[in-house]
């Protein structure tokens, strides 16, 4: 029956929102705020690829990787778990129907999230973590730690016949010989060699789905690619499907059949990774292949064009695209709003000032997020700086819809921003330009 | 032994002979992290020490400011205007601390005071050692840090108001802002995004031009090392094993250590996983003559026994590695 659930894992908008912890007045008057970690994404993951999911710290990934395996719950959104097509087809159709009833049984018979078995199903996808040393229990031995697993799922029937499996799984792994590495504390091992460990404890449930989250990032560059190749090793014999969470693209472009990019919680673009790589569409898959040190003293010179700033932060995300404000390709409709406005204002300060002048000077900004405005008092430079700036032909200057002057205060107002959306089939990336 | 050759300009900072051993005469077992180092460092030169963790790089980085653990024993020569830094007193060091030489870390949110702003930080730095006012002490520190685009609005923020990569930004500027003629960066972009880090390395590159600042970078990552360095030296084991401008050591690589770790960077080009059989060596009892004997693919006999002596290859390239002898 397996053979024929092609679709190893469905995750259909997938939301995870976390509360920040603020005194209750303030909720009271601003409502409860969120960062959304994880906002609102769908991808499948077919049986026996390596699925990447790639994107800096803040983006997300980790977190999607955490909720797959139940080790938080989702906000929202369902993870179907070893379907096929005609039961895709069933939900999408019991979804658009509204038929609640059909959705829910569906949901307990293939959702991870309302699955009841789920302990079961954790010895049949297993997690490989960044840090290896934080991953094991420092007062176990090597033998211990993989042991450990096996007798909680009850893999073997004897004592004997597992212990056996344990130093079948040393040896597959790479910790050999077994003899001498089976009584060492982690404490004596070198990182590659903890990371093993890690892979052999994981392993020895004979899992079909693993979860890599950054396996490779924290060990020395001599030996990340021997431990990507046991892996690649492991899902050819044991037919593993694989979702391999990493920021570095060039690992990914190596091991990943399909890649998607992450973005402050969402994936900005999906696709076959030689696609993508060949063929990139979206402004931040871009920025990101350029960015990537070459290791090459003769690239230096290469014309890299970064994207100004960093990632946002994810409590007050940026509106429309949320990569606009660092977009080196926005246009006036991709989302541009008061808050834009303001921050190219302070970094243009000593261009409208004189450095003492800054310094003793208030800055009367108000920001109305709700009709998108901002207000600017009793500056009359700036006023001035942006009647200049506005016959300037820029993205953030464009998508003004107009400008009130009532005597001391200016009222900007922009458009209505609108995100775009990847629609699963039609389009790779989740840009208005494609 | 050491023939650093002189090429008539002066160096800024010179390295001769230095061993460090950390445990040194306590009950733990001693730790030989860094073995007869050798590096000059010349003005506005960037130099980058490459090796893998346990290699000696961030050992020699903080030999030089005087900032290991007491029970270590440094031997050999650290010279910066004839003064020998190993022998300073701790007075003398202090005064050398963020004015003459600076130091940049990993982490920039560990270094900072969270209880200080960005303005405060400058002005308890400049206060230890200029006696400017303070009106031209927050001149000064507005300068250093337009010059790595924190905007003079955020000069009251605290660091945790502030990003990863602002916060590396305003170390940089605290770093920067005495023209000290050294700056070491131990990991400086490790812990940054791509972006980010691509955009720190053009900063770096840009104010050390302008100021004809002198860096130490210290990494494991080869990317970094090719993006910003003129030259490289390669540790191992505490040794080093090869040196050379950053054209030689990517493109020329001699040691067989340096050119499995170049094959191992996992780069967009890459096709196939490569890497270094083996595991760093115990730094307690490290491997007898060459370091990396036991995962040489090329070792021989002798490698066993003594450590190479060096092979020069030009006035800047030179290796230690006995397939070169003549």
């Amino acid at each position: 029956m397996n053979e024929k659930r092609n679709i190893k894992l469905w995750v259909k908008n997938l939301k995870k929102y976390y509360p920040t912890i603020e005194n209750p007045l303030k909720k009271l008057i601003k409502g409860q705020e969120y960062v959304k970690a994880v906002d609102d994404i769908s991808f499948e993951i077919k049986k026996g690829e390596v699925f990447g999911l790639v994107g800096e710290s803040g983006s997300g990934k980790t977190t999607v990787g955490e909720n797959l395996l139940m080790l938080q719950k989702p906000t929202e959104g369902q993870l179907y778990y070893e379907i096929n097509e005609e039961i895709k087809k069933e939900i999408l159709e019991a979804e658009k129907n509204g038929n609640k009833e059909k959705i829910n049984k569906l949901n307990k018979k293939h959702s991870l999230r309302k699955r009841k078995n789920l302990r079961k199903l954790r010895k049949d996808i297993q997690m490989i973590f960044q840090d290896p040393s934080a991953a094991l229990n420092p007062s176990m031995t090597v033998f211990e730690s993989i042991l450990h697993p096996a007798k909680i799922h009850k893999i073997g029937d004897t004592k004997e016949e597992r212990k056996q499996k344990v130093y079948n799984m040393m040896e597959e792994v790479g910790l050999t010989p077994v003899e001498r590495f089976k009584d060492k504390y982690p404490r004596d091992l070198s990182g590659g060699e903890r990371q093993r460990v890690i892979i052999a404890r994981a392993m020895i449930l004979e899992p079909t789905f693993l979860v890599a989250d950054e396996p490779v990032a924290m060990l020395d560059m001599s030996i990340r690619s021997k431990i990507l190749n046991l892996l690649m090793k492991l899902k050819e014999e044991f037919g593993l499907t694989i979702l391999f969470i990493t920021h570095d693209l060039a690992t990914a472009k190596l091991i990943c059949n399909r890649i998607g990019i992450m973005y402050l919680g969402k994936i900005m673009e999906l696709g076959k990774t030689k696609e993508i790589f060949e063929n990139p569409k979206h402004p931040y898959t871009k920025s990101l292949m350029r960015a990537i040190p070459r290791a090459d003293p003769r690239e230096r010179e290469r014309d890299k064009n970064l994207p100004e700033g960093e990632i946002p932060d994810p409590i007050d995300m940026p509106q429309g695209c949320r990569y606009h404000p660092r977009c080196l390709e926005a246009t006036s409709k991709c989302g541009w709003g008061p808050r834009d406005l303001k921050e190219h204002i302070e970094n243009n300060l000593l261009k409208i000032y004189d450095e003492e002048e800054i310094e003793e000077m208030e800055f009367n900004f108000k920001e109305d997020k709700e009709n998108n405005k901002l207000e600017i008092h009793d500056k009359k430079e700036i006023c001035n700086y942006l009647e200049k700036k506005k016959k300037e032909d820029t993205p953030l200057m464009n998508a003004i819809k107009e400008t009130n002057k009532n005597q001391n205060k200016l009222t900007i107002k922009f458009k209505k921003p609108k995100e775009p959306k990847r629609k699963e089939t039609e389009t790779r990336a989740a840009c208005f330009y494609n | 032994m050491n023939t650093e050759q002189e090429t008539g300009e002066k160096p800024n900072i010179s390295i001769k002979n230095l061993d460090i051993t950390y445990n040194y005469e306590n009950d733990s077992e001693e730790v030989k992290a860094a073995r007869d180092i050798n590096l000059d460092i010349k003005n506005g030169e960037i130099v980058s020490l490459v090796g893998e963790s346990g290699s000696g790089k961030s050992t020699i980085g903080s030999s030089i400011l005087n900032l290991l653990p007491k029970d270590t024993l440094t031997r050999g020569k650290i010279q910066l205007d004839g003064k020998n830094l190993l022998e300073l007193p701790e007075n003398d060091i202090r005064e050398i601390r963020g004015k003459d030489i600076s130091k940049i870390f990993q982490d920039p949110m560990g270094r900072l005071n969270p209880l200080m702003t960005v303005e405060q930080h400058f002005i308890e730095l400049l206060n230890e050692h200029t006696d400017f006012g303070k009106e031209k002490a927050i001149e000064k520190s507005i300068d250093a840090l337009n010059d790595v685009g924190i905007p003079p609005n955020r000069f009251e923020d605290y660091p945790h108001e502030f990003s990863g990569g602002m916060r590396q930004r305003i170390m940089i500027a605290l770093a920067l802002v005495l023209n000290p003629r050294i700056l070491i960066a131990d990991e400086a972009t490790t812990s940054l995004d791509v972006v980010v880090q691509s955009q720190i390395l053009n900063l770096l590159r840009d104010v050390t031009e302008k100021y004809n600042t002198s860096i130490l970078n210290i990494t494991h990552n080869l990317g970094v090392v090719a993006e910003i360095s003129d030259r490289v030296v390669v540790l191992y084991g505490g040794k080093v094993v090869e040196k050379g401008s950053a054209e030689e050591i990517f493109h020329k690589p001699k040691h067989p250590y340096t050119k499995g770790l170049i094959n191992s960077v996992i780069g967009l080009d890459t096709e196939e996983l490569e890497w270094v059989e083996g595991t760093p060596p115990d730094l307690v009892n490290p491997p007898s003559g060459c370091p990396f004997h036991p995962r040489c693919p090329q070792v021989m006999e002798k490698c066993k026994k003594q450590f190479p002596e060096q092979t020069g290859f030009n006035d800047s390239h030179k290796t230690w590695c006995h397939l070169y002898e003549s």
